[in-house]
């Protein structure tokens, strides 16, 4: 159960505003976040896991605020970030994050010889490729006893029988998902998966993820819109079954914005 | 429990190995064949230049410890803020799980150095220059190590929490600079006594030589003279202290570390 109450994320010197007023509530369910490069989408996942400063707002996870949670194992991710504690090769890294989760090491080297990867538990896992990387990350994340899995762009270079492979056991998986990503193909195989879409930092939504094949988006403000956005580059209208560009018809949220700008 | 992956770690490390022990050996090796020579023929005067050379090689070969912990906590400074937080590791349990393993690498490279000092000095000397006190040498090998990870993991959880990450290298050389820093003045130019039983460092190395010397070493460093000697009982309960004083710091910064791109410790 995740709650993010109006946060604000600003980074660097020139305080540049990364999340704007961001709030999603996640109960018992699984959601997708869909946005183009830049607009805050892993900035999201890392205010939630505690890995970069929120200026303004309050996170609460399993109804324990994140400023003072210790020890709470209900939480996976895949960012390859949180996995960077020792130098090690990918099965002690396994052993070592399945001991610190009380894990069964097992079910996670299960997962990685049903996804053919059993030929890089030796290797360090800067020595794997981005995609047996991303993929390493994503079969840690999702252990049996994770309650509340946050998955930045799970998909990302990964081929497409893994890709397959791994969205169903994203939808059999019971936890609750919070999942990045900017591609849609994937979308409409999520049926009964919320979507929200992330434009320069701020939060719209929430939609039906399998229905993104009847939703349009429209340069300005169309009559029956569903959905507002305002942003740096002009104002966007989402509506249903009919309007400028359907949006399951683009490949990802940059050729998306690209052809109705 | 991380203790033990961070042990197999560095035991598979070819940097530890490298610098921590073949380049501290080839010391060793310059000190028995090269530097040991016009010495009046007695045991005495050979025993002591090899348990200085022990002492400054032994301090030396656990600072180089130090890099590697300073990189490696560098490394993990987003994972340890996430690990505290989502998995069932404690600062507690980090901060003596890496005491214990950095303990026994400290142990195990002093019982190297205490080897190959005896071995390589009694074949030039013609003497054998047994080590007095060897299981003295093993417990400051230990102190040695745990001594270096405590000041390496406050120097780097410092730098990156507070003063950046754009100095990390020179950072993790800190506890290097400073071991070379005490460790040569103290055997070449002399310091004085406060800075001798006060400095962690000149008390590691100076325990060191009073194990393998097995009396009190003379501040002149000349074996028949009669004047003042430093005293290893007190050099042992400041080091003690020290420890004790460095594990408490260590313990509050790294449960506040702070998650920062390591890109930010990029030179160039």
């Amino acid at each position: 159960m995740l709650e993010v109450h109006n946060i604000n994320v600003r980074y660097g010197k020139s305080r540049k505003q990364a999340l704007n007023d961001v709030s999603i509530s996640v109960n018992g369910e699984k959601v997708a976040i869909v946005g183009p490069n830049g607009s805050g989408k892993t900035t999201l996942l890392k205010a939630i896991t505690g890995l970069t400063n929120v200026y303004s707002g309050n996170i609460t996870v399993f109804g324990r605020n994140l400023t003072t949670i210790m020890n709470e194992l209900r939480i996976s991710t895949n960012l390859p970030d949180v996995y960077r504690l020792l130098r090690m090769n990918t099965a002690d890294t396994i052993r070592l994050y399945s001991e610190l989760k009380m894990q069964d090491p097992e079910e996670i080297l299960g997962f990685i010889e049903e996804m053919d990867l059993s030929d890089t538990l030796e290797k360090m896992l800067y020595e794997l490729s981005t995609g047996q990387q991303k993929m390493i990350c994503n079969l840690m994340s999702l252990s049996s006893s994770s309650k509340l899995i946050l998955l930045d762009e799970p998909f990302e270079s990964i081929d497409l029988r893994r890709r397959i492979k791994l969205t169903d056991m994203l939808i059999k998986h019971p936890a609750e998902i919070v999942m990045n990503t900017h591609e849609f193909d994937v979308l409409t195989k999520l049926k009964g998966w919320g979507l929200y879409f992330i434009i320069e930092g701020r939060l719209f939504g929430k939609f039906e993820a399998s229905e993104v094949k009847n939703l349009f988006i429209n340069k300005g403000v169309v009559p029956n819109n569903i959905s507002v956005m305002e942003t740096g580059f002009g104002t966007f209208s989402i509506s249903r079954d009919q309007g400028e560009v359907s949006i399951s018809a683009a490949r990802n949220f940059n050729s998306l914005l690209n052809e109705v700008t | 429990m991380i203790g033990k992956y961070f042990l197999k770690s560095m035991l598979k490390n070819p940097n530890l190995w490298g610098w921590g022990v073949l380049f501290m050996l080839f010391w060793i090796f310059m000190g028995a064949f090269v530097f040991t020579s016009n010495f009046p023929n007695h045991e005495i005067y050979f025993k002591l230049n090899a348990a200085i050379w022990f002492g400054l090689i032994g301090l030396i070969s656990a600072s180089t410890l130090s890099t590697s912990i300073s990189y490696s906590i560098y490394y993990g400074n987003s994972s340890l803020a996430y690990a505290f937080r989502f998995t069932t590791l404690k600062p507690s349990g980090y901060i003596s799980g890496f005491m214990l393993s950095t303990g026994i690498i400290g142990g195990v490279l002093s019982g190297i150095m205490l080897t190959m000092t005896f071995v390589l000095f009694s074949y030039t000397s013609g003497y054998l220059l047994t080590p007095s006190l060897p299981y003295i040498s093993i417990l400051a090998g230990i102190a040695a190590g745990v001594f270096m990870f405590l000041l390496a993991s406050i120097i780097i959880v410092v730098f990156n929490n507070y003063l950046g990450l754009r100095n990390v290298s020179f950072a993790s050389f800190i506890p290097m600079i400073l071991t070379y820093l005490f460790g040569f003045t103290q055997f070449n130019v002399g310091l004085p006594s406060y800075i001798i039983y006060g400095s962690p460092f000149t008390d590691i190395s100076d325990i060191f030589v009073w194990s393998y010397y097995g009396h009190r070493v003379p501040l002149t460093l000349e074996p028949l003279n009669n004047g003042i000697h430093i005293n290893p009982e007190i050099q042992m309960v400041i080091l003690t202290i020290w420890i004790l004083i460095l594990m408490a710091c260590s313990f509050l910064l790294i449960r506040r570390i702070k998650p920062k791109s390591i890109e930010e410790g990029r030179q160039v």
